[in-house]
């Protein structure tokens, strides 16, 4: 595959230096900021949808030319923002109205309405996947 | 804001971030289009918001420090194991215990994004998903434990495991000592969020409890 070959990822932090200390949180602190959740809640809500996985999900964000440059849930956003604009599931002038302006895409049924990823044993998860995509 | 001297435009929720205002935008056509519903949506947050997160996961360590059977089945099949109390799903299908002895301590993180045992976890640390840790838990584990506060005997061997996608772990730390005449619930207690990382231990029992 030419693709995968070709697949950049800003991703692969492990061993570099320079990124600075490590800041700990209370276990208890989740977000940063009110968009966050709705970001987190909307992946999964789309996830669940079956039209992508979560390795597609991850070559998304992995890939973004930014990546270095945002925070975790901005790279969720825009990694989400990517696979739904492949999907034609959204418009760009739908996102700057703020509102549908194009028909709808049927989604496939949902058997599983919130779950992301893998609710049954790996190999038939995998089967699964594969025919779907 | 103030101090400076803004020029663009302010519409309506000038009051919001560009990013609050995108979220929006992107939510409200995901339901104009019928692709999601807002109350799945909260049923969602509230989830990882308020009922999964490290106290399942002490739960399962203390579970373990209390009866050998569990900790042997644990350390077999986590998975199974930890399904048996309750905890299973989304980011945590393949679960894999790692036990930290005298002789060996385990940390874990994940070098390319965020994986996580949500399930027993919850959702992951902010540092846990930054670059700082990502980069130097694989190059420099002594001194990120440093870092925490944690400072190893010179005859403990520190491993690290680097997460993927579809293996998550869970470090089961050492029972402090002093614990022997503590119940479950009591132990739970002593269990921290990153003590199951590995980049922290558990908390000693209170004095008047040995």
């Amino acid at each position: 595959m030419n693709q995968a070959l070709t697949h950049v990822t800003h991703a692969d932090l492990g061993g570099q230096t320079g990124f600075g200390p490590i800041v700990n949180e209370p276990e208890d602190e989740r977000f940063h900021a009110d968009w966050e959740p709705r970001v987190l809640a909307m992946t999964l809500a789309m996830g669940a949808t079956g039209l992508w996985n979560i390795d597609m999900s991850r070559a998304a964000r992995e890939s973004l030319p930014a990546y270095a440059h945002l925070t975790y849930y901005e790279i969720w956003f825009e990694g989400l923002l990517k696979l739904m604009a492949a999907h034609a599931l959204v418009a760009d002038d739908e996102l700057k109205a703020g509102h549908s302006l194009h028909a709808s895409r049927p989604l496939p049924p949902r058997t599983l309405p919130l779950r992301s990823c893998c609710p049954v044993p790996r190999h038939r998860c995998r089967a699964g996947r594969r025919s779907s995509s | 804001m103030h101090g400076h001297d803004h020029h663009h435009e302010h519409d309506d929720h000038s009051e919001l971030s560009p990013m609050e205002l995108r979220v929006r935008a992107l939510e409200t056509v995901l339901g104009e289009k019928g692709y999601i519903e807002p109350a799945a949506l909260d049923a969602l947050i509230d989830t990882y918001q308020t009922r999964v997160g490290p106290r399942n996961g002490a739960r399962v360590v203390a579970r373990a420090w209390a009866d050998p059977a569990f900790k042997a089945w644990l350390l077999r099949d986590a998975s199974a194991a930890i399904a048996s109390l309750g905890y299973q799903g989304r980011q945590g299908e393949h679960m894999v215990a790692l036990e930290n002895t005298q002789q060996q301590h385990h940390m874990v993180v994940c070098t390319l994004c965020s994986c996580y045992p949500w399930p027993v976890l919850g959702l992951p640390p902010t540092w846990y998903k930054s670059a700082p840790y990502r980069s130097r838990a694989v190059r420099d584990p002594r001194g990120v434990l440093a870092e925490f506060g944690v400072a190893l005997p010179d005859g403990t061997a520190i491993r690290v495991w680097d997460s993927t996608a579809e293996v998550r772990y869970l470090v089961l730390p050492m029972r402090p000592d002093g614990a022997e005449s503590l119940n479950e619930e009591q132990l739970a207690d002593l269990v921290t969020r990153d003590s199951m990382i590995g980049t922290g231990l558990p908390l000693t029992p209170p004095a008047r409890a040995r």
